[in-house]
């Protein structure tokens, strides 16, 4: 794979979500025709057949791209927002407090984040796309926290850092100017690989029955409604997996791109 | 050590009262209450519903009702179900056996086929064979685990027929079976779920072990191995391989939360009659003690298990045991 091809694979994918609506040839949640389109194999009137609701999956697929990428695209801002502030405020207060703070962060990544799924999900019910990605964002920022904090630690005690608070320099300023600029990468690559991870929790939940509302399309409640149906239906499950398949291992791609250039310097 | 040791504990505790709040606030943040939450509560008339209430502790101060949750918890006691009014404990307890038999397994094979493939691949970097085996790991780590589930089901169970779609025993068999003949059903249906979670976390481990045992690789402790004039496999089966035990503890205890997520999607994509079965029975009944049940179960579990891993890597590792 070249370098470019993960980029050009998550940009197709992530304008066909936007463009949705005009792309799509039938309504995602239209059951066209119960009796005649129920499971038809790929044709050229559906080109990636229909569902046990006769729904057209090529529609669903697209309307699915755009719950899948814009639920963990959601989370993962709302997540870096979070961890960054976290980390980078525990690296920056006295050291007893961030310390505090941090172990706090430590609580919570070791606590399974099912379990606020499951606890979400049993008081709240299903989910609408804003909410399903909050809850996935506020499980999500400790890793990000963790690393922008160890960095911010790092980087506080070098020279150049040094010489700026000597020179009067408040800790604010020196966050944004020196220290901010040195943690993009980092960040960005942490970014990628936690939409690839949200990508995947979205569709598990979703597929367990715990994410998306029915009958609105997620790449995961699609291959829940087409399981049952796969030795007669392949493409019910084919189609979203192989979505998922590429879109995950092409922001994982990315993310590797972006962690290497630091790397090498 | 013993600080070690008192660090470690109130972290574990810190855990568990984040659970047992968490498990608490679920059944008395419950929009209403939890009685009429639940879908087969519906049709009670209010005054039984008003008994049931008051049998549950639900007519009581917040306060009070969290310190019976604590209590009651303790002891090992965690209410009744709404729905089949059984002991949570019961349905939780049956239930936890069957996801401890998969994850065990699971996490044996995803042991054994990473230090396999990981150290093999690290002591060998130039053969090809296990340069693709490694490979196809972390290719495979990349892709969801219900997914690599989904198509696992779909080669070996539906493509091929060899393997059952689901479920943890036939019910022809399971009844009517001699006792070998249901082991070996038994463990037709644990493979391929077993399977899937052991090429997940297999990857993870095979990627720490490679990295391990390469670094190790030019250590002085293996030239003098070498010099000494053992075989390549001698020099890394007892001396390559008992250095990188810790830090390979030390991945699986990182691992722990998200192992437990991700054993449970694989649960119900096989149908197995675990914990994630049940509980997403219950969440669709709004069965509240039963999840509430299993929250604090699974945090118990997570909660002791990284602290027994802990406690290992400092028995594996002299240098930390000093430290």
């Amino acid at each position: 794979m070249t370098r470019r091809a993960p980029i050009v694979l998550v940009v197709l994918i992530a304008a066909s979500a936007l463009l949705a609506p005009w792309l799509a040839p039938h309504d995602p949640a239209a059951q066209l025709d119960i009796s005649l389109l129920k499971n038809v194999a790929p044709s050229w009137s559906h080109w990636l057949g229909t569902d046990p609701y006769s729904r057209d999956v090529l529609s669903r697929a697209i309307f699915g791209a755009r719950t899948s990428l814009s639920v963990a695209a959601l989370a993962t801002t709302l997540a870096l927002i979070v961890g960054c502030t976290w980390g980078a405020a525990a690296a920056s207060i006295n050291a007893r407090l961030g310390d505090g703070l941090m172990s706090m962060v430590d609580v919570l990544r070791s606590t399974p984040r099912v379990l606020l799924f499951l606890a979400v999900a049993v008081l709240l019910g299903p989910l609408g796309t804003v909410s399903l990605a909050l809850v996935l964002g506020v499980t999500a920022w400790t890793g990000v926290s963790r690393l922008v904090f160890v960095l911010v630690r790092e980087i506080n005690t070098k020279p150049f850092v040094e010489a700026a608070r000597a020179m009067g320099a408040s800790r604010w300023l020196c966050l944004r100017r020196h220290v901010l600029p040195q943690l993009l990468d980092p960040i960005a690559a942490s970014g990628a690989l936690l939409l690839a991870d949200l990508l995947a929790v979205e569709a598990g939940l979703s597929f367990i029955g715990l994410g998306v509302r029915p009958p609105q399309a997620s790449w995961g409640s699609m291959l829940q409604d087409g399981l049952p149906y796969m030795r007669s239906a392949w493409w019910l499950t084919a189609v979203p997996s192989l979505l998922l398949i590429v879109t995950v291992l092409s922001a994982a791609a990315i993310a590797d791109g972006l962690e290497r250039p630091r790397s090498r310097g | 050590m013993a600080s070690f040791l008192v660090r470690r504990l109130l972290h574990a505790i810190a855990v568990m009262a984040v659970a047992v709040t968490l498990g608490f606030a679920l059944v008395h943040l419950a929009p209403g209450d939890a009685m009429t939450g639940s879908v087969t509560q519906a049709d009670r008339s209010s005054e039984a519903r008003d008994r049931l209430r008051t049998r549950a502790g639900l007519d009581q101060p917040l306060t009070t009702q969290y310190a019976r949750f604590v209590r009651g918890a303790m002891r090992g006691d965690l209410g009744r179900s709404f729905v089949s009014d059984q002991p949570v404990v019961t349905i939780v307890g049956a239930a936890l056996r069957n996801s401890l038999v998969l994850s065990a397994a699971g996490l044996c094979a995803a042991i054994l086929l990473g230090l396999g493939v990981g150290s093999a691949q690290g002591w060998y970097p130039a053969n090809r064979v296990w340069r693709v085996l490694g490979r196809t790991l972390t290719a495979l780590y990349a892709v969801p685990e219900f997914v690599l589930a989904i198509g696992l089901i779909g080669l070996l169970a539906y493509g091929a027929g060899l393997l059952p779609v689901g479920g943890m025993s036939d019910p022809v068999t399971s009844l009517l079976g001699s006792t070998s003949e249901r082991f070996v059903d038994a463990a037709r249906h644990l493979l391929l779920p077993a399977l899937t979670l052991a090429l997940g976390w297999g990857a993870a481990v095979a990627r720490q072990q490679r990295a391990a045992i390469a670094a190790s690789a030019g250590d002085d402790f293996i030239r003098t191995a070498r010099a000494k004039g053992r075989s390549e496999r001698a020099a890394l089966v007892s001396h390559a391989l008992p250095a990188t035990i810790a830090p390979v503890i030390a991945i699986i205890g990182l691992m722990l939360p998200a192992m437990v997520g991700g054993s449970f999607i694989i649960e119900v994509v096989f149908a197995w009659p675990g914990l994630a079965v049940a509980v997403v029975h219950a969440v669709a009944q709004r069965d509240v003690p039963v999840v509430s049940g299993a929250i604090l179960v699974i945090a118990l579990l997570v909660a002791s298990s990284s602290l027994l891993i802990d406690v290992l890597i400092r028995a594996a590792d002299p240098r930390q045991r000093a430290a």
